[in-house]
C-alpha cells in the first residue's frame, strides 16, 4: 500500500520546503550558536569551568542532547503542525492528493522530512559537541555514546513530537490551538510531572536518568530502552491514527482498514509496554512494602547474635554464589527455639545447616526463618551454613527513607542520574551492608519499631572468586589464593563488611603501620600527572595529616589501613536518621565518586588554577612541589579529615540533608564500638556526633527567605509533635536530621555542665578505647558514668528526649567594657538573661573575634565557651571575662521558644570602665522592683501595634512570594519584600522578649501605616524613643561616614497639643533606642505611627517607647 | 478513453443536493462543462478526480469503477484545480520535478528531459529556477497546467482554467489544450465562460441545478437558435422600452445609442438584423427557453 519511494519523494521536497523556511533556519543558527558557546564555555580547555562537567566520558554529548532536546521541541510543535494542517487554499494540497500515492505516503513522507531535517541539526551539534571534545586537552572521547545518546534522547522524542503533533492537528483542525495545547502539555511535563510516576511522562527524557559511568555504563539499560520504545510504539500509532484521519479518499478501501490495524498494533503494543514499565517499578515498591511489614512484625522477635561469619563469595556474571557459615549464639535471656537470620530477597537460599545438620526454613521476603531442634540456651553457640545465588534486589535497601526522598531525582547540571546502591554486573560489583548480601540477624526499618540503630560487631572473613582479570576489594588483609581468588580477613571484629570487585588499579603506599590504598578505575586516573612532584613526600605528607588528625579528635586511628574506593557514578547513599554517616563511608574504606563527582578539592585543574592565583595576589613564591603537597592537604583535611573550616550555606529548609559526605570520622568510632540502647536510640547517633570534632558548620541564610531559621523551624515542631512522633511522621528529613541534631546538642551540653566539659570527654574517649570493636550497652554506661561522676543521666536523657515543653529566654542588658585586671586588661562582656519558658533550659555562648591582618579577616567560632542552666521563672547574670576583643557574641539558646534561636549580636568598642571589677560567671538575679521608672513600650509583637496597608497584593504576585507550601507562615524573609503589606520578620538585632521581631515593608508614599498605641494612665510629659536596629536595609550603620546619605523615617507622634511629625535619619542614629521627643499625655491612647515615606530599600516597623519624665 | 457516469447523485451532509441523477459519456478529446455558478460542476469535477465520494449512481473509467480503484485510476488523472496560485518554497522546475516523480516517473534522465521539454511547451523554461511562488498568475497557472500535464494523464480536469488570464495566456492555454485533444485523452473542462468552450470542445454538457440538461455538441445547441438572434440599435429612450419586450443579450454603446443584441422568435418594431448565432447566444437562449431562467 505505501510505497518507500513515495515516501522519500515527499520527505525529500518536503525537507527541502522545510529547510526553506525562515522560521526552521533562525531556529538552527541561534541553537547552533548557543551550543558552541556552551561547549566552548562548559567543556573546553579555555575556559575555568568544573571538571565533573566533562570527567565522564560520555558527558559531553549527554549535556548536548540535553540542551538541543529541550529546544527543538517546541520548535518541532511548530514545524510539525504546520506540515501536516490542512491548508487554507485546499486546492494546493488537492493538486497532490489527486496524485497515485497513498494516504501513509503522504503522512509519513511528512514525518520523515521532520526526521531528516532534525537528523542533521542533531548531528551538526554532535560535531560541534565531538570537535570541543576532541581538543579539551583532559576530557576522553566516547565516540560510542555520540550514537547512543541521540538515539536514547533526541530521536524518540523527535518522533514522538511529531506524531504528536500531527495527531494534535487531526484531531483539534486547528494549528494555533494545537500548539498551545502542545506547548502547554511540554510545560506541564517539564513543570509539573518531571520525575513523577517513574517518568513515564517524560518522553523528552528531560529528567530521565541517562548518566552513563565510564565503570559499569547505563545502570539498567533494559528500563531505558523500555522506556524510549514506549514512545517510539506509541508514535507509530499516532501517525497511523493521523493517516487514518487524513482528509484524502485513500488508494483503496481496504488501506483504511490497514491503517486502523497497524494503528491498533502499535497503540496496544505502547500500552502494554507502559503496563510492563510500571510494573518492573512498582513491583519494587510493593516488595519494599512487604520487607517494611515484616521488619515491623519481625522487630521484637528475640533472635540471635552473629558472633562470627565466614563468606565464601563467587562471582558468578551477573548473579552471585554464597556460603555463609555462621556461628550464632543466644545473647537473649531467654532460650531461644525459632530464629531468623536476613538475606536480601533477590538472594535464593538452596541449603541451610545447623550444627551441620540440614533443616528446613522458610522464606518470607528477606527473612529466613527456622526452628532449632532443641532450644537454645542463653549463651549458647551454634553453627549455620547457608547456600544462596542469585541477584541481590536494589529495592530492599533504604527501606528506612521515606518515597518522596527515594524517588526524587538525583540531578548534577545537565546530567539525571540513577540512585544506585548496590551493582552486580559481568565486569563490575559494589555492595554494601545496606544491600543485605549476607547473612544477618536483625530486622531492618520499620517506621513504628524506632530501634534499629543495633549493629554488632561480628568476626567477619571473606573468600571471594571472580574473574582473574578483576580486582576483589573488602575489609581486613588480603590474601591471593589462586588466580581470581582472595581471602580477606579483617583485623578485629566489624559491624559490617563491603564488597567491590572491579578492573581496578591499586595505588598503595604505608605510613605509619597503616597501609593507604588507592583504588581507581583502570583508565580513570586523571590525577596522577597532578602530583608527580610529590611522588617521594608523599609518605611524610600523609604520616602529618593523619598525627594532626589524630590529635584533632583524640582517638587513635584504629585500623591498620585506608582503601579510597572509586565507585561508580550512580553509587549513591541516604543519609539515614539513627546514623550519622553514608554508606560512602565503609570500615577502612571510603567511595568516592567516579573521577571525583563533584568535589571541587578533586577537580585539580581548577585547584592548581586557584593555588596559582592565590600565590600571585599574596606575592608568594611557590615551587610545584608546593602547590602540589597544598592541593593534596586540601583534598585530605576539607573531604577525609573535615579539619578545615567549611561552610555550607542554606536558603530553604530543605536541601543539605542529601549532601555527600566521604569524611572518615566513622572509623573512630561507629566502626569501633558504639552505646546500644533500645529506649534511647538516638543515643548512639548522638554521641558520636559528639565526639567527632567537625570544623565544618553549615550557614543558615533561610531566614532572609522564611522570615526564621530551619532550627526555628524545628523548635516549633518540637512544640507540637513529640520526638518519636517527628522521626516516624516527619517529611522533611531536614527538620528530622535538626531536631536530632539540637537534641544532642542539648544533651551534651548538658552532659558538659554537669559533669565538666574536659572531664567529661576525656571520660568518653578512655571509654571509646576500652571497649574498641564492641558494643557498650546503655545501662553499662549509665553504670558507668555514676560510678565515676556520681551523676546519674537517666533523667537527664529521659528529660532530653521526651521533653516537650520549651524555655524561653529574654536576652537583656548586654554590656562590654574593659577593666584591669591585675595590671591586665580584659574585657567583660555581661548580660542578664531570665528563662520566661515553660521548662527549665539552657544556654550556650560563643564569641567571634577578628583575626589576621588581612583586610578581610577570617573569622572562626571559638570552641564552645560556657554554658548555663536555667531553671524555669529563674533569671542570671553572666559575665564573661576574655583576654582577646570579641567582634560578636552569640547566645544559643539550642531548644527553646526563642526566635531567633541564636542570638548574634555586635559588641562596641569596649570602652575601659575603671569603676569595674573584673568578674566571671553566674549570679542569679532577683527581679529589681521597677517602681521608679515608668515607661510604657509597645513592641510590633504586642496587642498595641498594629499596621494598615491599604492595597492588597496581587493575586500572582502573592502566588510568587508566598510559596504555597509556606502559605500559613507567620514570619516573612526580608529578601522578599512586599510592596503592597507590612510584614513581620525575624533577627537578632530587633526589639522583643525571646521572639525578636520587626515588621517590614517596601517603601512606599506614605499610604502605608506602622501603629504604635499605648494606654496612658498617668497623665503627663513623656520622653518618646523608637527602636531602630541598623539592620535597616541599606545597612545604612555600617557605612563610611563620608558614604551616607540621609535616610530618613517618618513618625507621628499623637499627644495632648496634636500630631507631630518627626523625621529621624536613621544613618546617623544609634542601634537600639532613640529619642525622638517629648509631649504631653494626658490619660487614655497615646498613638505613635510610621509612615512608609522612605528613601530606604526597606522600612522597619519594631518598637516604640513612652518614658515618664 | 471513455468515462461514464450513470446516475450520479451527490447530496452534501447539510442535505443540498448537488447532483441528481447525473448520466454522462466522456471520450477522448475536449469536453466542456458549462453551467451557472452552482450548478453542480465543482462536484462532478471533484467526485471525477477522487477528491471526494458520490452518494449514489456509478462512474467508471476505462471500465474501472472510481470508488473501487482509485489506486489506478489516480495515476491516470491530471487535474487543475480553480485556485491553484498558491505555491510552497520550490523552484519551479523543482515543482515539476516533485509532481513528475510523484506520478510515477522513475528514471532520472528521462525525468529532467520531460521536465525540461514541459517547461518549454508551458513557456516556463525561462523562469525554471525562479521560486514557484515568485511567479506571475499567468505563469503559475501555466506551471499548473504543466504539473497536470507531466504525468501524463489519460484524463485532465480543469476547473475554470482561463480566469484571470489576460488574451494572450489565454490563447496560449487553449493553444496547449487543443494540442493535447489530438492524443487519447479526455479533457473535462469546466468554465462559465462560453468562449472556451465554443472555440476548442468537441462535446459538451450544460448542468442546471445539479442535472444535465444538455448533453451534445456545441453546434447543437447552436443550432436551437438560428434565426433568433437579433442585432439592432436604439437611443437612450429606446433601450428601457426593449428591456422591458426582450432578452438583451449583448449591449454595446456607441456615440449617442446603444448596439443591442436580442433573442427574439421576431423583433417587429425594430429595424434588426438577424445575425449568425454563437454559443453564448444559443447558451442563453437554451437557459430561457428550456429552463425557464430569466436572464433578463
Amino acid at each position: 500500500m505505501t510505497s518507500l519511494r513515495n515516501i522519500a519523494i515527499i520527505a525529500r521536497y518536503e525537507a527541502k520546503i522545510l529547510w526553506r523556511n525562515w522560521f526552521f533556519r533562525i531556529f538552527a543558527l541561534a541553537i547552533i550558536i548557543i551550543l558552541i558557546f556552551f561547549n566552548i564555555g562548559v567543556f573546553s580547555s579555555i575556559s575555568n569551568n568544573r571538571w565533573f562537567q566533562r570527567a565522564i566520558s560520555s558527558g559531553i554529548p549527554y549535556a548536548n542532547m540535553i540542551f538541543l532536546n529541550v529546544v527543538q521541541v517546541a520548535v518541532l510543535i511548530f514545524l510539525a503542525t504546520g506540515i501536516i494542517k490542512n491548508n487554507k487554499k485546499l486546492d494546493t494540497n488537492e493538486v497532490f492528493y489527486v496524485k497515485p500515492i497513498s494516504n501513509a505516503d503522504l503522512v509519513l513522507g511528512k514525518a520523515l522530512a521532520l526526521f531528516k531535517l532534525f537528523f542533521w541539526l542533531n548531528a551538526i551539534i554532535l560535531t560541534i559537541a565531538l570537535i570541543v571534545n576532541a581538543t579539551s586537552i583532559d576530557a576522553d572521547i566516547n565516540f560510542k555514546a555520540y550514537v547512543y545518546y541521540p538515539l536514547l534522547i533526541s530521536f524518540p522524542n523527535v518522533v514522538f513530537t511529531t506524531a504528536l503533533a500531527f495527531l494534535m492537528v487531526t484531531i483539534v483542525r486547528n494549528q494555533a490551538v494545537s500548539i498551545i495545547l502542545l506547548l502547554g502539555l511540554i510545560a506541564v511535563i517539564l513543570i509539573y510531572f518531571r520525575d513523577k510516576y517513574y517518568f513515564l511522562t517524560d518522553y523528552i527524557a528531560f529528567k530521565l536518568p541517562l548518566r552513563s559511568s565510564d565503570i559499569t555504563g547505563f545502570s539498567n539499560l533494559y528500563n531505558l530502552i523500555l522506556h524510549r520504545v514506549i514512545f517510539l510504539c506509541l508514535a507509530v500509532s499516532f501517525l497511523f491514527v493521523s493517516i487514518f484521519f487524513l482528509n484524502r479518499l485513500p488508494q483503496k478501501k481496504v488501506h483504511k482498514l490497514a491503517t486502523a490495524t497497524i494503528a491498533s498494533i502499535f497503540l496496544i503494543a505502547g500500552a502494554s509496554l507502559i503496563t510492563h514499565y510500571y510494573d518492573r517499578h512498582n513491583t519494587n515498591e510493593l516488595l519494599r512494602q512487604e520487607m517494611i511489614t515484616l521488619n515491623g512484625e519481625m522487630a521484637d522477635v528475640p533472635n540471635i547474635e552473629i558472633r562470627s561469619c565466614y563468606l565464601d563469595i563467587k562471582h558468578a556474571g551477573h548473579s552471585l554464589e554464597g556460603k555463609a557459615k555462621l556461628e550464632i549464639q543466644n545473647n537473649q535471656i531467654q532460650p531461644l527455639q525459632d530464629l531468623f537470620l536476613v538475606l536480601n530477597p533477590g538472594l535464593k537460599v538452596s541449603k541451610l545447616t545447623l550444627d551441620g545438620q540440614e533443616v528446613s526454613f522458610t522464606r518470607k521476603s528477606h527473612f529466613i526463618l527456622f526452628r532449632s531442634q532443641k532450644e537454645m540456651p542463653t549463651s549458647a553457640i551454634k553453627r549455620v551454613e547457608v547456600h544462596y545465588e542469585g541477584v541481590p534486589s536494589e529495592a530492599a535497601c533504604y527501606l528506612g527513607i521515606s518515597p518522596e526522598r527515594y524517588k526524587k531525582s538525583w540531578e548534577l547540571f545537565l546530567y539525571n542520574i540513577e540512585k544506585r546502591y548496590a551493582f552486580l554486573q559481568k565486569d563490575y560489583v559494589l555492595l554494601t551492608s545496606e544491600s543485605l548480601w549476607y547473612p544477618t540477624a536483625t530486622a531492618g526499618y520499620n517506621r513504628l519499631t524506632s530501634g534499629a540503630s543495633q549493629h554488632n560487631f561480628t568476626n567477619f572473613k571473606l573468600k571471594v572468586t571472580t574473574r582473574e582479570d578483576l580486582l576483589p576489594i573488602s575489609q581486613g588483609q588480603v590474601t591471593e589464593a589462586g588466580p581470581g581468588i582472595y581471602e580477606f580477613t579483617p583485623a578485629f571484629p566489624l559491624p559490617q563488611i563491603s564488597l567491590v570487585i572491579g578492573n581496578y588499579d591499586k595505588k598503595g603506599i604505608a605510613v605509619d603501620s597503616i597501609d593507604f590504598n588507592l583504588f581507581v578505575h583502570k583508565g580513570n586516573d586523571y590525577f596522577s600527572e597532578y602530583f608527580d612532584q610529590v611522588q617521594d613526600t608523599l609518605a611524610l605528607l600523609i604520616s602529618d595529616l593523619k598525627n594532626a588528625y589524630e590529635q584533632d579528635q583524640n582517638i587513635k586511628y584504629p585500623f591498620p589501613r585506608l582503601q579510597l574506593v572509586e565507585a561508580p557514578v550512580q553509587f549513591y547513599a541516604f543519609n539515614k536518621t539513627y546514623e550519622n554517616h553514608q554508606a560512602y563511608i565503609q570500615p577502612e574504606m571510603v567511595f568516592l565518586p567516579e573521577k571525583g563527582g563533584n568535589i571541587g578539592e578533586l577537580d585539580f585543574r581548577r585547584q592548581f588554577k586557584q593555588m596559582n592565583r592565590q600565590a600571585k595576589r599574596n606575592n608568594q613564591l611557590m615551587d610545584d612541589k608546593d602547590k602540589q603537597a597544598n592541593v593534596f592537604n586540601n583534598f585530605v583535611k576539607t573531604i577525609l579529615t573535615q579539619q578545615k573550616n567549611t561552610s555550607t550555606y542554606y536558603w530553604r529548609s530543605d536541601g543539605n540533608v542529601e549532601v555527600p559526605n566521604y569524611g572518615i570520622s566513622p572509623n573512630l568510632y561507629w566502626y569501633q564500638t558504639g552505646v546500644s540502647s533500645k529506649k534511647w536510640p538516638l543515643l548512639n547517633k548522638n554521641l558520636a556526633n559528639y565526639l567527632h570534632q567537625d570544623n565544618r558548620y553549615d550557614r543558615d541564610m533561610s531566614r532572609n527567605w522564611r522570615g526564621i531559621s530551619l532550627t526555628e523551624d524545628c523548635n516549633n515542631l518540637m512544640q507540637e509533635k513529640d520526638l518519636e512522633e517527628i522521626l516516624t511522621s516527619e517529611k522533611n528529613f531536614d527538620k528530622i536530621a535538626k531536631v536530632i541534631e539540637l537534641k544532642g546538642e542539648y544533651l551534651f551540653t548538658y552532659f558538659e555542665h554537669l559533669m565538666g566539659k574536659e572531664d567529661f570527654r576525656s571520660f568518653l574517649y578512655d571509654l571509646v578505647h576500652q571497649h574498641s570493636n564492641e558494643i557498650i550497652p546503655y545501662d553499662s554506661l549509665r553504670a558507668t558514668i555514676k560510678n565515676h561522676f556520681h551523676l546519674d543521666i537517666e533523667p537527664i536523657v529521659e528529660r532530653v528526649y521526651s521533653q516537650g515543653n520549651l524555655p524561653a529566654f529574654i536576652v537583656s542588658g548586654l554590656r562590654e567594657y574593659r577593666v584591669l585586671d591585675g595590671d591586665r586588661n580584659r574585657y567583660q562582656v555581661k548580660l542578664m538573661v531570665e528563662n520566661v519558658g515553660v521548662a527549665d533550659g539552657m544556654i550556650k555562648v560563643d564569641f567571634k573575634y577578628n583575626k589576621g591582618n588581612q583586610a578581610n579577616p577570617p573569622t572562626t567560632f571559638d570552641n564552645h565557651f560556657g554554658s548555663s542552666l536555667i531553671s524555669k521563672g529563674q533569671k542570671k547574670e553572666i559575665s564573661f571575662l576574655l583576654d582577646e576583643k570579641p567582634r560578636r557574641i552569640f547566645i544559643n539558646t539550642m531548644i527553646s521558644k526563642n526566635i531567633p534561636s541564636v542570638i548574634n549580636l555586635s559588641l562596641g568598642q569596649f570602652e575601659m570602665n575603671t569603676r569595674a571589677k573584673p568578674s566571671q560567671g553566674e549570679l542569679i538575679v532577683q527581679d529589681e522592683d521597677d517602681a521608679g521608672l515608668k515607661e510604657i513600650i509597645v513592641d510590633n509583637e504586642d496587642q498595641g501595634f498594629s499596621t494598615f496597608s491599604p492595597i492588597q497584593e496581587p493575586y500572582f504576585r502573592k502566588l510568587i512570594l508566598e510559596n504555597r507550601k509556606e502559605r500559613n507562615q507567620k514570619y516573612y524573609g526580608v529578601w522578599r519584600r512586599s510592596a503592597t503589606q507590612w510584614r513581620p520578620t525575624t533577627g537578632s538585632s530587633y526589639f522583643g522578649k525571646y521572639i525578636r521581631s520587626a515588621h517590614f515593608t517596601r517603601p512606599g508614599k506614605g499610604e502605608k501605616l506602622a501603629i504604635w498605641q499605648a494606654t496612658i494612665t498617668e497623665e503627663g510629659y513623656y520622653d518618646v524613643y523608637v527602636y531602630l536596629s541598623g539592620e535597616d536595609g541599606n545597612n545604612a550603620f555600617s557605612q563610611n561616614q563620608s558614604q551616607r546619605k540621609n535616610i530618613n523615617y517618618r513618625y507621628h507622634v499623637s499627644h495632648d497639643d496634636g500630631e507631630d511629625e518627626i523625621t529621624v535619619d536613621i544613618s546617623r542614629a544609634e542601634r537600639g533606642w532613640n529619642f525622638i521627643g517629648s509631649f504631653y499625655f494626658s490619660n487614655g491612647t497615646a498613638k505613635v505611627t510610621l509612615s512608609d515615606e522612605s528613601e530606604n530599600r526597606s522600612v522597619f516597623a519594631d518598637a516604640v517607647k513612652w518614658v515618664k519624665q | 478513453m471513455k468515462i461514464e457516469i450513470e446516475s450520479l447523485s451527490k447530496t452534501y451532509p447539510n442535505g443540498h443536493h448537488a447532483l441528481r441523477e447525473v448520466n454522462l459519456t466522456i471520450e477522448s478529446g475536449m469536453f466542456g462543462l458549462l453551467g451557472p455558478n452552482g450548478a453542480g460542476k465543482s462536484s462532478l469535477m471533484r467526485i471525477l478526480v477522487t477528491l471526494q465520494k458520490h452518494t449514489s449512481g456509478k462512474i467508471t473509467i476505462d471500465g474501472l469503477d472510481i470508488s473501487r480503484h482509485r489506486d489506478k485510476i489516480r495515476p491516470l488523472l491530471g487535474y487543475l484545480p480553480q485556485d491553484f496560485t498558491y505555491f510552497s518554497k520550490l523552484k519551479t522546475w523543482e515543482f515539476l520535478d516533485y509532481a513528475a516523480r510523484l506520478s510515477g516517473k522513475k528514471r532520472k534522465k528521462e525525468r529532467a528531459a520531460a521536465v525540461s521539454a514541459m517547461l518549454e511547451q508551458v513557456g516556463l523554461f525561462e523562469v525554471r529556477n525562479r521560486m514557484a511562488n515568485k511567479l506571475s498568475g499567468g505563469m503559475k497557472r501555466r506551471l499548473g497546467i504543466a504539473q497536470a500535464l507531466i504525468a501524463e494523464p489519460k484524463m485532465l480536469v480543469i476547473d475554470e482554467p482561463t480566469t484571470g488570464l489576460d488574451p494572450e495566456e489565454r490563447i496560449r492555454f487553449r493553444n496547449i489544450l487543443s494540442d493535447l485533444s489530438q492524443k487519447d485523452v479526455a479533457i473535462i473542462l469546466s468554465t462559465h465562460i462560453v468562449g472556451d468552450i465554443s472555440s476548442t470542445c468537441n462535446n459538451m454538457a450544460l448542468l442546471h441545478q445539479g442535472s444535465v440538461a444538455f448533453n451534445g455538441s456545441p453546434e447543437t445547441l447552436i443550432e436551437n437558435v438560428k434565426g433568433r438572434v437579433w442585432q439592432l440599435e436604439v437611443d437612450d429612450a429606446g433601450f428601457a422600452a426593449l428591456k422591458e419586450k426582450y432578452a438583451i443579450i449583448s449591449t454595446i454603446p456607441s456615440f449617442d445609442k446603444w448596439e443591442i443584441q436580442v433573442l427574439a422568435e421576431n423583433v417587429p418594431d425594430y429595424d434588426a438584423i438577424n445575425i449568425e448565432p454563437n454559443l453564448e447566444h444559443a447558451y442563453v437562449y437554451f437557459m430561457e427557453n428550456n429552463l425557464n431562467v430569466a436572464l433578463r
